[in-house]
């Protein structure tokens, strides 16, 4: 009876150990790889590898466990040992003008979990300080997920296949000081070849706020992109960076366009509770319709919820996409800006089914915000006569659908 | 459109925050009674400290949780076998860091973590576990907001945002 007792447990223990992933030694390689003996390992020029942040961020919560799970953590721990065994100068990218590369590795990893297997690919592309595309392709590796909160497989797949990718490296350019003597800065790399461009991890809205086309948004539209394209008709153009405020959740945009329609904000600081305005964006995009959608409500309250950071609280109809939209007037004046909605999933858990409760920052922070940063805009007296037409058409006629690409 | 706003309650349009004081949202998995809020509050930079600040993008997440230590988890191993094996009798001993993390976020985005732990050791019946933080490790947790106090005074990033948010809303 104990004896068989015992068994039970011993097999219960191997079973139990047999599920539990470990952490691979990151200077053991995968078998069948070997670096050429005329590399130099360490090897010293200096590599910069890149990596999305929506790969990197990657975090869930397994209610399972009650814990979070970061497949971000153990891909960036698991890629950072891969290159560190071979190159002795060899960190993460930062789009800064303090770091600069010899060698520069575009990194986009891919999971898809089945049944307890981890399927893992890492495509990759590797260029030179000229941006030349030197070598491309992909690595794949499987691990059983094993255990989750250890982040174990998640570790062990990225360091299997970036190992790879770092030993073809080393045997096919052969990188010595002599052969990459030259360093250039990350930040002036020509961020299109390193991003994904087929696909926007995200989309959202801005409008033009000056003829120059300058466009304002929500800030979080433009969360980590590497590149962002706004769209005006049927132009595109590249995107940057002008000012921005996470605090109000507000940005500006500097594009190539010229010469556009632009919405005036509107004198004072005044909220009218029960005003009608209009709300253009482009929600859902890839569901909805390509062109701008255009949703009318009012004004519901002159204050957001407790703690919000000047926000008037509106009824018009919003969708994730239509963030960073213009709220307006029928006069076709600048009332505020889209920034966020109430988060129905736990009201409903509640009982509670909200309806039309959306927010936008209010014009007299959007003003304010633009003179800290000089940003022209002009600004118009109320109109409270004019039709609604004349506010769908400013509206209409100064939105820009922005793309987020990493 | 990111969906920004955590309620757990039925909202008031109650007046927004004005004052000077940056409004910082309270999540902690810790018991009120605990009185970690209370502590906190007491901080300068955290006087509008609060649970029912739902709208302000800044959040203050207060978390804890049991991390195995390397001789622990085979301790913890053995003893629940020899545990089983007894019927119960032999009681699982656990080794464990409890610890106890602060996340500072503004729009999900981390710009602060700050963790501290305590090594404990436990006996418990493999009948009558619970899960429950003991009265040890509460009595450390109950230490963490004056670590914390210190850590957050060298937060940059939270003093940039204090100073944004005096300029946008000045006190009235």
């Amino acid at each position: 009876m104990n004896i068989k007792f015992g068994f039970v447990l011993l097999c219960l223990a191997l079973l139990v150990s047999g599920c539990t992933t470990v952490k691979k030694d990151p200077t053991a390689l995968p078998k069948g790889v070997v670096v050429n003996k005329s590399v130099q390992v360490p090897n010293p020029v200096k590599l910069r590898y890149y990596i999305p942040k929506s790969s990197l961020n990657s975090r869930f919560f397994a209610s399972w466990r009650g814990l979070w799970v970061n497949p971000g953590q153990g891909l960036a721990q698991g890629v950072d040992a891969a290159f560190k065994s071979h190159f002795s100068d060899s960190a993460l990218a930062q789009f800064n003008a303090n770091d600069d590369y010899a060698l520069l590795v575009a990194l986009a990893p891919e999971w898809k979990p089945e049944s307890g297997v981890l399927n893992f690919q890492l495509n990759y592309k590797v260029f030179d300080t000229k941006g030349k595309l030197l070598m491309e392709g992909k690595e794949t590796d499987k691990a059983d997920i094993g255990d989750i909160a250890q982040t174990a497989a998640f570790f062990n797949t990225a360091l299997k296949t970036a190992q790879v990718i770092s030993v073809k490296v080393l045997n096919t350019l052969k990188p010595s000081l002599s052969g990459f003597p030259e360093l250039a800065k990350i930040d002036q790399v020509a961020k299109e070849a390193i991003a994904d461009m087929k696909k926007p991890v995200s989309t959202g809205t801005g409008f033009f706020i000056n003829k120059d086309g300058q466009i304002l948004t929500a800030a979080h539209v433009l969360d980590d992109c590497l590149v962002t394209k706004a769209t005006f008709g049927q132009k595109d153009s590249y995107a940057t960076l002008s000012a921005n405020s996470t605090l109000l959740d507000t940005a500006v945009l500097n594009s190539e366009f010229t010469q556009v329609p632009y919405l005036p904000l509107r004198e004072g600081d005044e909220t009218v509770v029960g005003e009608p305005v209009a709300n253009v964006g482009y929600p859902l995009q890839g569901v909805l319709a390509q062109s701008a959608n255009l949703t009318r409500g009012n004004v519901s309250a002159a204050e957001g919820i407790p703690g919000s950071m000047g926000h008037l609280q509106f009824s018009a109809p919003i969708q994730p996409g239509s963030s960073g939209g213009p709220i307006v007037s029928d006069g076709g004046e600048l009332l505020g800006m889209a920034v966020s909605t109430l988060n129905v999933t736990n009201l409903i858990e509640k009982g509670i089914v909200p309806q039309n409760v959306n927010f936008a920052l209010k014009r007299q922070h959007i003003r304010r915000f633009l003179d800290k940063h000089q940003i022209a805009y002009s600004s118009s007296k109320p109109n409270f006569s004019a039709d609604f037409r004349t506010g769908n058409d400013a509206a209409l006629a100064t939105v820009v659908k922005l793309s987020c690409y990493q | 459109m990111k969906y920004s706003l955590g309620l757990f309650a039925i909202m008031s349009f109650a007046a927004q925050v004005n004052a000077a004081d940056l409004p910082v949202q309270f999540i902690s998995m810790f018991d009120k009674e605990l009185g970690i809020e209370e502590q906190l509050k007491k901080l300068p930079q955290l006087k509008n400290l609060g649970e029912e600040v739902y709208g302000t993008p800044v959040k203050l997440l207060v978390t804890y949780h049991d991390q195995g230590t390397a001789g622990g988890d085979v301790a913890s191993f053995t003893s629940l076998m020899f545990a089983a094996g007894s019927l119960g009798i032999l009681p699982i001993v656990e080794n464990n860091d409890f610890v106890v993390s602060y996340e500072l976020r503004i729009h999900s985005k981390s710009i602060a973590n700050f963790s501290y732990s305590i090594n404990t050791t436990e006996a418990k019946n493999m009948y009558t576990m619970d899960h429950k933080p003991s009265k040890e490790v509460l009595d450390f947790a109950k230490t963490t907001p004056a670590m914390f106090a210190k850590d957050l005074a060298s937060v940059s990033a939270f003093k940039e945002l204090q100073q944004e948010y005096g300029f946008y809303f000045p006190a009235k």
